[in-house]
């Protein structure tokens, strides 16, 4: 029996009618058309669809859409502004983090919740922020090294 | 996906009348890290879900001497909790190796405990730090050492009208301090191959144990405590000899299986390794804090 | 514009989640398909019984053998039907697939499938499967049509072979002989995106295909012949990849998603779940290497036989073609007088195996140089040394006659061997350093590509080259643009037929 729902996703509010057994990433994927969210191992242990519920990084897979409603959902098309990409968008493109893509919109998100909490990470910071992340063809190396080049930006330093 | 019908009470009691109206086609919906993917996975198949996310009075840390975690923390609150300090520490460090930060924001201590997977790490911290939890039913509310609490694999003494309201630490007497080690073949994303909580109370001359806790998890079908090797520290030096002693007990209290993971030969290896290290490190904080 | 370091061209997309991936093609009024996929290794399928699945609601199509051609297609070796017929080979083999108007009904009407199987004897190890008394895993394999170039009997799929010399004359003449066996396992690529088709037929006979395919060609030449349909009809899209690593190179799930597309009138997405991965894709081979090497004392390799004995699986898919390339990478870069290396691709009921980047180059190289370092170490002879005592060298004629040029193996050893400091080789407790070498081939073949000069001046290129994340697409592209002098802005890349 479906439920109504209002769900408040990058600023939007959308008004659904939903089976409550859904996960907030098959609602936001088929129902939202929000296919930048990717659907992977779907048991939260690849990250591929990390999304913010208030800031903060979570599995949509794991999360049940009509639990969600309470919160400020943030997806990967919710970060570039006005056409503008967010520094860490532009830093994993400058730093060549992107190959096959799949993991990229996670990665970014995780990376994105650490920044937004602390400006200046160290390595170690960011590989483990970004531990519920899974990515099979980088190495993850140009990934920490694009995280790092953004935290710099964001920080007021230059793009290294 | 089963089909179920979603309930959010926004009181404990409404979500302690639902659970009387539901029994065991109910479930409490916390983080949902362990129900969503039990159910997706058929292994579980409730036919009402009860969300706690508006219930009032759930997610706080009270530490006053004794400490109060309400079930639904989550592991990143209890991670970066300022009143966890000194011995409680541990149940930081416990927190802070489960899966990776998407779990950890969201996932609760109320679900650790609830779910009672014998590799749960929270648990071993819990149990070595004597917590009791909190059940309240239609008939109030009682309270059971988590030791009593935890029952088997998956299992424990939570009737399924029952919602789990907090754990509690009682305060630990002078010249205390707790550890926790998590053995895994990587450092995120990973289950316990074997952990190790303890808590040593040490004497004025902080050369003798006074009293001794040793918390084992994913060796044995639920975390279990190893008494004989706590008795065998009563009243010894912290020394070698009482220390691999203990370290040899705790093996014995332990019945670990072999499985993809690890073998029940290293798993033991890891017990008899891993409680010599709490066991220093206990002494080693006892010393440098005091 | 060669040569130039410069953004991918398809990363916008990535960074912004717009790039659109296998599961993320949608059409309007699609339905979504799953796959009943056997529960036993080897049985005799004695019912299919789709009754009740049939009246679920949402249910729209449900497919069997019996609706499709009884027809083999395949690698090498055209031994695998599009459902199984009255035989399951191996847990995970297609039985039946059905489309529903949700996932969760499709998913449902699959459950509801219920098939009937009377269990055979199985093998499960590939030298099991070698042995004259083994239960066939293909009864009726001498009547497949395979490539004439394949040995095959049996069980055994193909056997390739590379002689020279005289072995035997070339282990009497050694010092010393060493005999070792190596083992690996079943490795799936473990890309993060599961395999996804969509297709949607028109009015006229046409399909279209979306599929996160490496191989876009490859997917039309089979449909056609399951479809029984022109390949001029039959339109594949490669859409954005998340990985593939050799395990998107044949036939994933796009023929369920056209046949139920056809029978259905809708259009029918199918996405594989992360289970049906484990169970039902191309990994790479396991296998067991035995290694028999003869030495002088001073370390010169004088003889060397090997057995690849590679577990295909139920099918042979890329197996023969795997066991040909592994008794190459398993001669090694070294000079070796006398050789006689086999390789054998072998049934078993269990998943069918593919191509796994570099295939059999992991498991080969592993045993070759684990060897030399156990050789090595058993004459006293350093690691380094010993390798560049027997390296190829330019000139050489390699094992299968090809005269080896621009080798340059021996100065890449040595500046390996500086880069890691080798002279001090156990700098500290718990700490060591190893060095090996090894080969792989590469294969040559025509290709060719559609370019489109529009009107206003952009230009189209159309590839079947397949961007999985190596840059392929944006590097085809700035040879494009060299060659015609125009910018990269006004180039479009399409990679699908």
């Amino acid at each position: 029996m479906k439920i109504q729902t209002t769900l408040t996703i990058n600023g939007e509010t959308h008004e659904l009618q939903i089976e409550p057994d859904r996960t907030l990433l098959d609602v936001l994927r088929a129902d939202l058309g929000l296919t930048g969210t990717k659907t992977s191992c779907l048991e939260g242990r690849c990250g591929a669809c990390t999304v913010f519920l208030d800031g903060l990084a979570a599995n949509a897979c794991l999360v049940l859409a009509a639990a969600a409603r309470t919160r400020r959902i943030t997806t990967i098309e919710g970060l570039a502004r006005d056409g503008a990409l967010h520094p860490i968008q532009q830093a994993f493109i400058d730093h060549g983090a992107v190959q096959c893509g799949y993991c990229t919109p996670g990665m970014i998100m995780s990376a994105k919740a650490m920044l937004d909490e602390g400006p200046a990470p160290t390595e170690l910071e960011i590989r483990q922020a970004l531990a519920g992340n899974l990515c099979r063809c980088t190495g993850y190396q140009k990934i920490v090294e694009a995280v790092m080049a953004a935290a710099r930006l964001m920080a007021g330093g230059a793009a290294a | 996906m089963t089909r179920f019908e979603y309930h959010e009470p926004t009181s404990v009691a409404e979500a302690v009348e639902m659970a009387a109206r539901f029994g065991a086609e109910g479930r409490f919906l916390a983080g949902g890290t362990d129900l969503v993917l039990q159910i997706h996975r058929g292994v579980l198949a409730p036919c009402h879900v009860v969300g706690l996310h508006r219930v009032p009075g759930l997610a706080g840390i009270e530490a006053n001497g004794r400490v109060v975690l309400g079930a639904c923390v989550t592991y990143r609150a209890v991670e970066r909790a300022p009143a966890l300090t000194g011995p409680l520490r541990a149940l930081a460090d416990a927190a802070a190796v489960v899966g990776g930060p998407q779990v950890r924001n969201v996932a609760t201590i109320g679900g650790n405990l609830v779910s009672a997977s014998p590799t749960a790490d929270l648990v071993p911290a819990l149990l070595a730090l004597d917590a009791s939890v909190t059940l309240l039913g239609a008939g109030g509310e009682r309270e059971l050492p988590l030791e009593r609490f935890l029952a088997g694999p998956g299992r424990t003494a939570r009737r399924p009208e029952e919602l789990l309201l907090r754990a509690t630490v009682p305060p630990l007497p002078p010249r205390s301090a707790a550890t926790f080690l998590k053995a895994g073949r990587r450092k995120a994303m990973e289950v316990s191959l074997a952990c190790v909580a303890a808590r040593l109370t040490l004497d004025a001359a902080l050369e003798r144990c006074l009293e001794a806790r040793i918390a084992l998890g994913a060796v044995a079908d639920r975390t279990i405590r190893a008494p004989a090797a706590e008795r065998s520290l009563e009243g010894q030096p912290v020394s070698g000899g009482p220390l691999a002693r203990a370290a040899e007990l705790a093996l014995e209290a332990c019945d670990p299986v072999t499985d993809p993971r690890a073998s029940a030969r290293f798993r033991r290896h890891l017990v008899v390794t891993m409680v010599s290290q709490a066991l220093l490190r206990c002494i080693d904080r006892v010393r440098q804090t005091t | 514009m060669v040569g130039q370091r410069l953004s991918r061209l398809d990363a916008d997309g990535k960074v912004t989640g717009r790039a659109v991936f296998g599961a993320d093609v949608v059409l309007p009024g699609m339905l979504h398909g799953a796959v009943v996929r056997s529960i036993l290794p080897h049985a005799r399928i004695t019912g299919i019984d789709t009754r009740r699945a049939a009246t679920l609601p949402g249910v729209r199509a449900i497919i069997t053998a019996a609706d499709v051609r009884d027809i083999r297609y395949g690698g090498a070796v055209r031994d695998e039907p599009i459902f199984a017929r009255d035989r399951v080979r191996y847990v995970g083999q297609p039985v039946a697939a059905v489309a529903a108007v949700t996932p969760e009904a499709a998913a449902e009407a699959r459950a509801a499938i219920t098939v009937a199987y009377e269990a055979l004897p199985a093998v499960f190890d590939a030298e099991e499967a070698m042995a004259p008394q083994a239960p066939l895993v293909h009864e009726e394999w001498e009547r497949y049509s395979a490539l004439p170039l394949l040995r095959r009997s049996a069980n055994i799929c193909n056997r390739a072979q590379i002689v020279a010399g005289d072995v035997e004359r070339g282990f009497e003449e050694a010092d010393r002989v060493f005999e070792h066996r190596f083992q690996t396992g079943i490795v799936h690529q473990g890309y993060v995106e599961p395999r996804a088709a969509l297709a949607s037929w028109d009015g006229d006979g046409h399909v279209t295909i979306w599929s996160n395919t490496q191989l876009p060609f490859e997917v039309q030449g089979v449909l056609s012949e399951i479809l029984q349909v022109p390949p001029s009809r039959i339109r594949v899209i490669a859409t954005a990849i998340g990985g593939g690593f050799g395990g998107k190179l044949r036939l994933g799930v796009e023929h369920f998603a056209a046949l139920l597309a056809r029978r259905s009138r809708r259009a029918v997405k199918i996405v594989t779940s992360m289970e049906e991965e484990l169970v039902a894709a191309y990994p790479r081979q396991g296998s067991v290497i035995d290694l028999k090497t003869g030495v002088t004392r001073d370390g010169r390799i004088v003889a060397k036989q090997g057995r690849v004995v590679l577990d295909t699986g139920a099918f042979a898919g890329a197996g023969p073609a795997v066991a040909s390339v592994a008794t190459l990478v398993l001669a090694g870069p070294y000079r070796i007088p006398n050789l006689l290396i086999e390789g054998y691709a072998v049934y078993t009921n269990k998943t069918n195996c593919g191509a796994y980047r570099a295939p059999s180059g992991p498991q080969a190289n592993f045993a070759v140089e684990s060897q030399m370092d156990l050789m090595a170490d058993a004459l006293g002879i350093d690691p380094l040394e010993f390798r560049l005592r027997n390296i190829v060298r330019d000139g050489d004629e390699g094992p299968t006659g090809q005269v080896l040029t621009g080798v340059g193996l021996e100065e890449c050893l040595r500046k390996a061997a500086a880069a890691i400091g080798w002279g001090e080789r156990r700098p500290a407790p718990g700490r060591a350093k190893g060095i090996a070498c090894g080969w792989w081939t590469t294969t040559g073949g025509s290709s060719g590509v559609y370019v489109k000069l529009n009107p206003d001046g952009s230009v189209v290129l159309s590839t079947g080259a397949a961007e999985i994340g190596s840059g392929a697409l944006t590097g085809a592209a700035q040879i494009l643009a060299e060659e015609l002098a125009v910018d990269l802005s006004d180039l479009a890349l399409l990679s699908h037929r």
